[in-house]
């Protein structure tokens, strides 16, 4: 039976596959978590396909079971080295969604079913191996949502507006 | 010889596995990085958010 950490989990990394893939039923996210992971992961997305796709294209990902083998080995040589981080907790779910959507090129059709066999295998990864450092590290609510809600409030570009600010006075006084 | 062309074929796999993880963990690290930069300057410049 699963725990209702595992469901956490599991509706956290349903939710993005669903932000991922623009579903259009998809409405506002039903948890803080959940909507801040949208706008962090998705924020690396576009950089993580970037960098990845020469290495991903080497690799005929055309089922379910070949997207799990391959994320399950990367997510082990990731953590391979013993350091954890927020930011490397939201690779996981970014690279979950890269991997949907390499399926959704190869042409497998994305039942309902598949998109959950997805979402059970990115949960099942977190709960068998990061649970305890999430734990440890003050959880979903006041570990990653402290370290990445702030951003809302203080932008790079609201810094760079700042610095820009800033040195403008300085222009004119010297 | 079917053991030699599964091995022929699962070294490219293998290599390709490695080098997502790196580019990854690169990612990951950065985007942590960058957080803590940003909270830091948040906590500098507005203490109270």
């Amino acid at each position: 039976m699963e725990t209702a950490e595992f469901y956490y989990v599991y509706y956290l990394a349903q939710d993005y596959l669903q932000y991922v893939l623009q579903e259009s039923h998809l409405g506002p996210a039903q948890t803080r978590v959940a909507h801040v992971l949208r706008n962090i992961a998705s924020s690396l997305q576009d950089q993580t396909e970037e960098a990845l796709r020469p290495f991903l294209d080497r690799i005929d990902i055309t089922s379910v079971d070949v997207a799990k083998r391959i994320f399950n080995g990367v997510m082990d040589e990731k953590f391979a080295d013993g350091n954890t981080n927020w930011g490397r907790i939201t690779t996981i779910f970014t690279f979950g969604g890269l991997l949907t959507k390499k399926l959704q090129e190869h042409g497998v059709q994305l039942t309902g079913e598949k998109k959950e066999q997805i979402s059970y295998f990115i949960t099942e990864y977190i709960i068998n191996n990061k649970a305890e450092w999430i734990d440890a590290n003050g959880g979903w609510e006041n570990g990653f949502l402290t370290k990445f809600e702030r951003r809302s409030l203080l932008s790079f570009s609201k810094i760079t507006d700042l610095f820009v600010a800033v040195f403008s006075l300085f222009r004119e006084y010297y | 010889m079917p053991c030699r062309t599964l091995r022929k074929s699962a070294q490219p796999a293998r290599q390709a596995v490695a080098e997502c993880a790196l580019e990854l963990r690169r990612i990951g690290d950065k985007a942590d990085l960058r957080q803590r930069i940003l909270n830091l300057i948040a906590k500098l410049f507005c203490p109270k958010t």
